[in-house]
């Protein structure tokens, strides 16, 4: 099975420029999954020129924010998530042990496998490993995803975590 | 400068210290959510890291590269009008340096912590 851009927008709320998951390749469901997102120079954060300094590396933090919407479109295939105002707000809970171990560039594909280590009814806690071509560049022992409906009041909602 | 990078920054007291106001304009809102905003965690970890870095040249410590998050718990929501504080500090670990941040959000009424995280850098060859 796979999932296309318009497939992963029926899962998971986020939108362009914040949409970091392009195509679902492999799906458990239940179980574990493989995302692609390509890396273009043509995204926002290239905007003003080079992220950081001189060096055009994809941002880490962008890495890890593309590998958990896969996590978040594997604990949706069941419970479609696709709007925030109508069912519930995915956000990062807590995370340890993600290591960057290599430098993503544009005209990279990174290739994210997501595994779902256990799920309940307010998250999920997933591990998994990125890569590209050139071989592993981020690995995370443990990420909690939390999902959260929104109040009506969005400065009501004070325990995101 | 990536928009979650682009704090303004100071040094007081030994530690690097990050404020970023977030602009209800910002691109990334429109899409993290459509119809409902929130400033994303990654966002507070673009900070985060800034606020590390920015610790880490004022050491200064030497080249170094972002080897792992070691923990990252996020505790509030930020939305549109927010303003982050990102306070870091940097001490010597292994090959490299470990820099714990921790992130406040303010508002009109009042502060809380969003977010605390604690980075782990290499040295890097230059």
């Amino acid at each position: 099975m796979t999932i296309d851009v318009a497939g992963i927008q029926r899962l998971i709320p986020h939108r362009y420029p914040m949409l970091l998951v392009d195509r679902v390749v492999e799906v458990l469901p239940g179980v574990s999954l493989l995302a692609v997102k390509a890396v273009t120079a043509n995204e926002p954060w290239y905007a003003d020129g080079p992220p950081y300094r001189d060096d055009y590396a994809y941002p880490p933090e962008l890495v890890l924010e593309s590998w958990c919407q896969a996590a978040g479109v594997l604990v949706s295939l069941d419970r479609p998530n696709p709007d925030v105002r109508t069912a519930r707000v995915t956000l990062f809970g807590a995370v340890t042990g993600v290591h960057f171990t290599g430098s993503v560039y544009p005209g990279d594909v990174l290739r994210h496998r997501v595994r779902l280590l256990r799920a309940v009814s307010d998250g999920a806690v997933f591990e998994g490993e990125s890569g590209t071509d050139r071989g592993e560049v981020l690995r995370v022992e443990r990420v909690v995803v939390a999902l959260r409906p929104v109040p009506a009041s969005g400065l009501a909602f004070a325990s995101a975590g | 400068m990536s928009p979650f990078r682009s704090g303004a920054v100071r040094h007081e007291g030994g530690r690097t210290v990050v404020v970023l106001p977030v602009d209800p304009a910002e691109p990334v809102l429109a899409g993290h959510f459509p119809g409902f905003p929130i400033f994303p965690g990654v966002g507070l970890l673009g900070c985060a890291e800034q606020a590390a870095r920015s610790a880490l040249d004022w050491a200064p410590a030497g080249p170094a590269e972002l080897a792992a998050i070691e923990t990252a718990r996020f505790l509030a929501p930020v939305f549109p009008g927010d303003r982050v504080v990102a306070e870091a500090t940097v001490s010597p670990a292994g090959d490299g340096w470990r820099c714990p941040v921790r992130l406040t959000v303010t508002r009109p009424d009042g502060a809380e912590l969003a977010a605390m995280v604690r980075f782990h850098f290499r040295r890097a060859t230059p």
